[in-house]
């Protein structure tokens, strides 16, 4: 028998649970964690579509459309919306395990178990997110979690907007919660690991910045 | 909690408070994007500000018939009180006896004076001959004729008779025409009806009017109080219904009366007649007597852009509306109003047929940002789903997948 690992103790006592993920030899219940976590992924899309959030493009069609057409098109845009959930969960799951798996020397298995954190809070962040957008008209950009509404104060450029608004509370609490994890559970040093932690993170936020900045649902 | 967790909170807190500060203070600034709950469009329909008022449907006509002496005696009625009648139904009749009896004296009348005329004319010709003889007798010479007095006294004799045959002839005359007259009534016996309807009533002891028709058709009549009159005018158009029916019959006033239906009095309330002409077109199957409610329409404005009240929203500088855009954004519209009825407001100016508006007030009044909609699953329509194109679908399901 393995250790499962408490995702939601592990999120608020970091440093207990860490050391016991170093010491354990093997993990048990990892895959049902990551189908759990894949499957709230795709609710928390599917209920932040069912809201509309992200459906600008779609509204452009509510006046060609009849009402029941337009419905449809934001049914099916809620279907797109659930499997990007499904795709997203996946990536921050097992994308940057990966890219730490090459760079440290750390079991893999123990990896995604960090990165499963890390999506329970990005999800969480999503969640609060709903309400705030439906009473305060606040889209992404605008997260009052994010520096978007700095950026857009001081009426930066648009790129540095999209780039900051990427930037959130949430997103900082993940990179700190990876450092602590990957400080207990490696032996590279400190310096070595929060310059990896926040080059892949400053990957993440330019390569998302920069979709958002093409704007990528348009083009089809 | 650690020094450590306190200097967190603290700088999330503050960092939070900033955020929100700024997004009040730069409003202008700051990326939204409305979640619309409801939107409707703007119609193009007539407004009818009414004004209710009970009425009672009565007959449209009443005739009366009267009996008259002088066209002849009573004989009898020929129909009862409650009967159906036709155009041309009997009502009532006048005796024939009296009738043929005066044609008859009327008759003998004329036989006398005519058989007085043949005598006359025999008289004369009886004249004539006389005088032929005396004229043609032997006449000696340088004595004066003695027959001449004679012609002549004749001559004025015959001329006299002739004189007495033509006021015979114009007194003949007299009694054809009333003959003919007496004919003529005898044709006119019979006292019809002139409309279709139902015999009101009918007085046995023959004080008029005699016979009392009312029309099947209907028109209403009420009573309009003070205030209502002021509003209301002759001509105006009206809607019926008949009372615990949803049937709606149009009409107009026909006559309003401008005086009181009572003597005015300084502390009762005067109250005015009035009476609706049913269009010709409805079949009222109503009873005389049976209660409508009437909708006097006082004001109609036809063909005009309207939307529901709540879509209005008042500012310090005018009346604005929110529309969407073919762009999928919302703009802010200001707008002239008219007339408002119930929860319809007309516009005058500022929107189009058709446009979409919507019902609710964007939290942080701005124009031109995008807005969302949140699913509405009892909209779809099976239909519509299976006549979606597969490419179509596709194409909805990758924008919602590379949505952000």
């Amino acid at each position: 028998m393995g250790y499962r690992v408490p995702l939601l103790r592990g999120l608020k006592e970091p440093y207990t649970i860490s050391h016991q993920l170093r010491k354990e030899e093997s993990l048990s219940g990892l895959w049902k964690q990551v189908l759990l976590l894949i499957l709230l992924s795709a609710l928390v899309f599917g209920v932040s579509a069912f809201f509309g959030i992200g459906s600008e493009q779609a509204s452009r069609s509510l006046i060609d459309l009849s009402r029941s057409e337009y419905e449809l098109y934001k049914l099916f845009f809620g279907a797109g919306q659930v499997i990007w959930g499904i795709v997203y969960a996946i990536l921050v799951i097992f994308v940057p395990s990966l890219f730490f798996w090459t760079l440290v020397e750390v079991e893999y298995k123990k990896l995604i178990s960090i990165q499963l954190m890390v999506l329970l809070i990005l999800l969480t962040e999503k969640i609060i997110n709903i309400p705030i957008f439906l009473f305060l008209g606040i889209n992404t950009n605008s997260s009052i979690f994010s520096f978007g509404i700095i950026a857009q104060a001081s009426a930066f450029p648009e790129l540095l907007i999209y780039t900051l608004s990427a930037i959130t509370l949430f997103k900082i609490w993940t990179l700190v919660l990876q450092y602590k994890y990957l400080k207990v559970v490696s032996e590279r040093s400190p310096r070595f690991l929060i310059l990896v932690l926040l080059g892949t993170h400053l990957f993440f936020v330019i390569v998302s910045a920069l979709l958002s900045s093409i704007h990528l649902e348009k083009l089809i | 909690m650690t020094w450590k967790a306190r200097l967190l909170a603290g700088a999330v807190v503050l960092f939070l408070a900033c955020n929100i500060t700024l997004l009040f203070l730069k409003n202008e600034k700051i990326n939204r994007t409305y979640h619309v709950d409801e939107w409707t469009s703007v119609k193009k329909q007539d407004l009818l500000e009414t004004m209710p008022a009970r009425g009672v449907l009565a007959p449209k006509e009443e005739q009366h018939f009267y009996y008259e002496n002088s066209t002849g005696t009573f004989k009898g009625f020929l129909v009862e009180k409650g009967d159906e009648v036709q155009q041309g139904t009997g009502l009532f009749e006048y005796s024939p006896d009296d009738i043929t009896l005066t044609k008859e004296e009327f008759q003998i009348e004329k036989d006398k004076l005519e058989n007085e005329q043949e005598n006359l004319e025999s008289h004369i010709s009886d004249l004539e001959s006389m005088q032929r003889t005396l004229s043609s007798a032997p006449v000696e010479e340088d004595q004066p004729n003695p027959n001449v007095y004679m012609i002549q006294t004749l001559e004025r004799d015959i001329y006299e008779k002739e004189l007495q045959i033509s006021r015979i002839d114009s007194e003949i005359e007299k009694y054809e025409d009333l003959i003919e007259s007496a004919d003529e009534s005898l044709l006119n016996l019979t006292v019809e009806s002139e409309i279709d309807g139902t015999v009101k009533s009918i007085k046995h002891d023959l004080t008029n009017p005699v016979v009392t028709v009312i029309s099947n058709e209907q028109k209403v009549t009420g009573v309009f109080s003070e205030q209502e009159i002021k509003k209301a005018a002759e001509g105006m158009k009206v809607f019926i219904t008949p009372e615990g029916s949803n049937k709606k019959i149009n009409g107009t006033i026909e006559k309003i009366l401008n005086h009181p239906t009572s003597v005015p009095h300084a502390e009762t309330e005067s109250r005015y007649e009035f009476s609706i002409a049913i269009d010709e077109s409805n079949e009222l199957e109503s009873f005389h007597g049976e209660h409508v409610d009437v909708r006097i329409v006082t004001n109609e404005v036809m063909d005009t852009l309207t939307v529901p009240a709540e879509a209005v929203k008042k500012a310090k500088k005018g009346k604005y509306t929110y529309v969407i855009q073919t762009n999928g954004r919302v703009e802010r519209k200001k707008i002239e109003t008219g007339i408002k009825i119930n929860q319809t407001q007309e516009v005058k100016e500022g929107v189009e047929n058709g446009e979409l508006i919507l019902l609710e007030r964007p939290p942080f009044l701005k124009s031109d940002f995008p807005f969302i909609t949140s699913m509405e699953p009892k909209k779809l329509k099976k239909k519509d789903l299976k006549e979606l194109r597969k490419k179509d679908m596709l194409k909805y399901t990758s924008r919602g997948f590379l949505s952000r």
